[in-house]
């Protein structure tokens, strides 16, 4: 398999607290891998490091091939990204912020972007800072899966969502991955959805990887005394409804 | 292009509420205070240009302190710039975009204002075409609409604002940073003028302010594509100061070049010479000179034999004869020993003295005893430092006998080297000045006492006092000295001078004579001498072809400070006549002829300061210190010797 994604020594502090240290983490083709972590643990900052958006002071960073902060415009045009909280501009609409983006992205697919619309009910022209959590989730998702990237990043995609919601964000999520080899890494401290989607699990703590392997690897392994207690339990609990059967 | 005009039209939808908003609040706002000043108000010149040009300012500052500081600030929102930061390869075309919108929003802004101004003036039956206002008496002369102006040259900055929102976190305060940055340079920039006094007088600095929104854009670009990629406001910053460094090293290298040419000039190039003193026989002189004549000079010691010069001190050193106290000596007395006086604090508290020994260039510091506030001097040199005083003392009694100060004694030369001395009653004067046959002492906070040279006593001084003569004063009557003149006999009452109405008095001639000038503009300028104790007149035949109305003084630089006017060694008199140019004249003390200098040395300006011998003066002229032959009037450039000037 290719590597997607592989990162290797990574540091990065803000101030004088260390979020990442020493981080090593490889993703390849087509594999979902959850990335674990309590509140804090450097999830979102992982990824935002992915996206060029944040320099590590240590480790190197290649995705595609390359160095995000370098080929900026190349890496990112090829990744789709959800942030825990919609980023966009408040005054922009659903119709703003997709006229908007649709020139950034080559890969910009305007059918699949009216289909996802259509699928989630994105308010299209409701401004941003009108819209409910759900709402915005959803228009980021969108704007996310539009370009059809080969990889895509979600940052806690479903947090904070009401059931029904969540529910209509994770069907989009996963109507996504059954479209293609795509790539995903969805760092998230829900067990339970982690387990509906991943191939694969990554668990950071202290800003490390701690485990890292498909589901079943890590609930093999034996729990690391960091981890937080229990995760294997509820792991296994959760897997009793495998993404296979989600996707079926 | 088309992410150019994407990003353009995005910043065009984030700001288009509050620039909106600010234009029709600001020209609701400006309408109305035009229409509730007073219509007189109108009718005056330049008025409606007045009330066209707030309309352009209007929409200037909405460019300056709207546009400019919101294309970083509205890119922060929940997540601060991450949105922008997280788009593919945005920096570069969201700065082209950013670039554009504000490119069009300052043409756009001023115009649609200054329309919306016209239009006003129109609605209320004014005319629409005052803008720009002229005069024609003769030339045009332009009046400038100056709120237009002020806010023009404050719209040089927007790009810095721009810049300067990078640097800040959430880009708030993007203005009131500027402004600071903009002091921070500008005390800087203060404190090397503070130190160059008219530098910026001369350096051509209004053309680097051209560059100034290009250089902003450049820092802007630096820490918005180069800053933001992988960091934050302390990146953008870190990366914008640095360009910012880098792009003030040419205006710095600039500036400094000036400075260093001020502080340092070509002693060879020197501009605006004023020579300051010399020595006996005038062969070294004590001058000040500087790169540029709008500058201060730096004190140059220049050896006319060689034309070697020798800078002496920075620039603002004071330089002066000043030894013994009561200091009789003045400028170019020919002195040898001198004090430079220099500063050594920005706020003049602190000064360093050194003593030069003109005739060697040797430098020595000079102590100075605070308490009685006079330099302590070395001992190997105080007595020739006294010598020289006495030798050189501008004050005469009749019969051209020195006068000095020796302790408390007031010291008259007598005959056959004898000294008579009369005690000076009362602490002693710090400076004395002659008054022909006389002298006035001046005290600390403005005391002043005078002395009779001829009865020998002091005396409460009047300060319309303006020559003592045989033993009596003449008075002015008025300090404008307009040609009311008084004369006052011992103790009694001050009296009219008839012959000397509508006269000017230009110094003591000899013993008993006053050198007088009478001049009416259109007329021939009347030169005589007055004879004080008999009131006769004599007429002296100036040269012809002298212009009307023309001024007469003495020539020689040192001239207000002796009791007599000082004469070349064969005793003639040097005069400077000048209306619409200037020219030498002579006087001769024995013959009482007067004759022109012949022609050869440029006059104007000219400063006359020494007579190496009966052949020949020395005189500055411009920039260079010329020996003039008296007879031929034919000038030889001693300084600089090389083509310098």
């Amino acid at each position: 398999m290719n590597s997607i994604l592989d990162v290797r020594g990574l540091s990065l502090r803000f101030g004088k607290q260390r979020v990442l240290d020493g981080l090593d983490l490889a993703l390849h083709d087509g594999a979902v891998t959850v990335l674990l972590g309590g509140n804090g643990e450097g999830k979102s900052t992982l990824l935002r490091v992915l996206l060029g958006v944040l320099r590590p002071q240590a480790g190197t960073v290649r995705v595609f091939g390359q160095d995000p902060l370098r080929a900026h415009r190349e890496v990112v045009q090829r990744i789709g990204y959800v942030p825990d909280v919609p980023d966009c501009p408040e005054w922009m609409t659903a119709t703003d912020l997709f006229a908007f983006l649709q020139p950034q992205y080559p890969t910009w697919n305007e059918t699949l972007r009216r289909e996802l619309c259509e699928q989630l009910a994105v308010p299209m022209r409701t401004k941003c800072k009108a819209m409910s959590r759900g709402q915005g989730m959803k228009t980021m998702l969108v704007a996310a899966l539009a370009p059809e990237p080969e990889l895509l990043l979600l940052d806690e995609p479903f947090a904070g969502l009401d059931p029904l919601v969540r529910e209509q964000v994770l069907q989009g999520v996963l109507s996504a991955l059954k479209a293609g080899e795509r790539t995903v890494l969805c760092a998230t401290h829900e067990l339970e959805i982690a387990s509906r989607i991943a191939d694969r699990v990554a668990v950071l703590h202290g800003g490390r990887i701690v485990q890292h392997g498909s589901l079943a690897e890590v609930l093999g392994q034996e729990e690391p005394v960091q981890v937080p207690s229990g995760l294997h339990r509820v792991l296994a609990a959760a897997a009793a409804t495998t993404r296979e059967q989600v996707l079926a | 292009m088309n992410l150019t005009l994407t990003w353009c039209w995005r910043e065009w939808r984030s700001q288009r509420a509050v620039l909106l908003a600010y234009t029709l609040l600001g020209l609701a706002s400006l309408c109305l205070v035009f229409l509730l000043v007073p219509e007189t108000w109108w009718h005056e010149q330049g008025k409606r240009a007045l009330a066209l040009s707030w309309f352009f300012a209007i929409g200037v500052v909405g460019v300056v302190a709207f546009a400019a500081p919101a294309l970083v600030r509205n890119e922060f929102g929940s997540k601060g710039d991450q949105f922008v930061r997280r788009l593919p390869g945005a920096l570069g075309p969201s700065f082209r975009g950013k670039l554009l919108f504000l490119g069009l929003a300052a043409l756009a802004l001023p115009l649609v204002c200054l329309l919306a101004g016209e239009g006003f003036l129109l609605a209320i039956g004014q005319p629409w075409h005052d803008l720009f206002l002229w005069e024609h008496n003769g030339e045009v002369s332009f009046q400038w609409p100056w709120p237009a102006v002020v806010v023009g040259q404050a719209a040089l900055l927007t790009t810095w604002v721009w810049a300067i929102g990078t640097w800040l976190p959430g880009g708030r305060m993007a203005l009131g940073g500027t402004i600071l940055f903009g002091l921070l340079l500008g005390v800087g920039v203060f404190a090397v003028l503070r130190q160059s006094p008219r530098l910026e007088q001369v350096i051509a600095w209004q053309d680097w302010l051209w560059l100034v929104p290009p250089f902003g854009l450049g820092v802007a670009a630096v820490s918005w594509v180069w800053g933001r990629r992988g960091g934050g406001p302390l990146r953008s910053a870190l990366r914008g100061l640095a360009a910012t460094a880098v792009g003030l090293l040419p205006p710095s290298a600039w500036l400094g070049v000036h400075v260093w040419d001020y502080h340092h000039p070509d002693l060879q190039r020197l501009r605006g010479l004023r020579v300051v003193g010399h020595t006996d026989g005038a062969n070294v002189l004590l001058a000040e000179g500087a790169a540029h004549r709008e500058y201060y000079g730096v004190p140059v010691r220049i050896d006319l034999r060689t034309g070697a010069a020798t800078q002496l001190g920075p620039v603002g050193c004071a330089l002066t004869p000043e030894l013994l106290p009561p200091y009789t000596t003045w400028l170019n007395g020919g002195y040898r020993h001198w004090q430079i006086v220099r500063l050594t604090s920005w706020t003049g508290e602190r000064l360093e003295r050194d003593l030069l020994d003109l005739a060697t260039g040797q430098r020595r510091p000079l102590a100075w005893d605070a308490e009685q506030q006079v330099p302590v001097l070395p001992n190997d040199v105080a007595a020739a430092v006294a010598a020289e005083q006495q030798l050189l003392s501008p004050l005469r009694a009749p019969g051209d006998r020195r006068v000095w100060f020796d302790g408390n004694d007031v010291c008259f030369a007598g005959d056959a080297g004898a000294v008579e001395r009369v005690r000076w009653q009362g602490p002693l004067p710090r400076l004395v000045r002659a008054l022909g046959h006389g002298f006035v002492g001046y005290f600390p906070k403005g005391a002043e006492q005078s002395f009779d040279l001829v009865g020998r006593q002091q005396r409460t001084h009047q300060p319309k006092d303006r020559w003592f003569v045989g033993g009596r004063r003449v008075r002015a009557a008025n300090a404008q000295e307009d040609g009311t003149w008084l004369q006052v006999v011992g103790d009694g009452p001050a009296t009219p001078i008839a012959g000397l109405a509508g006269a000017r008095v230009l110094g003591l001639f000899d013993d008993d004579h006053l050198l007088c000038m009478r001049r009416r503009n259109g007329a021939a300028t009347q030169l005589f001498l007055w004879h004080v104790h008999d009131e006769v007149r004599h007429d002296l035949a100036l040269p012809p072809g002298l212009p009307l109305g023309a001024w007469v003084q003495p020539a020689y630089v040192g001239q207000p400070w002796t009791s007599l006017l000082a004469r070349d060694p064969a005793g003639r008199l040097w005069l400077r006549v000048h209306n619409n140019g200037e020219r030498f004249v002579l006087l001769d003390a024995t013959t009482r002829r007067l004759w022109e200098l012949p022609p050869g040395i440029k006059t104007q300006g000219a400063q006359l300061f020494a007579w190496p011998d009966a052949q020949t003066a020395l005189v500055c002229s411009g920039d260079v210190v010329l020996r003039v032959d008296v007879a031929t009037g034919r000038a030889t450039q001693l300084y600089p010797r090389r083509g310098g000037a």
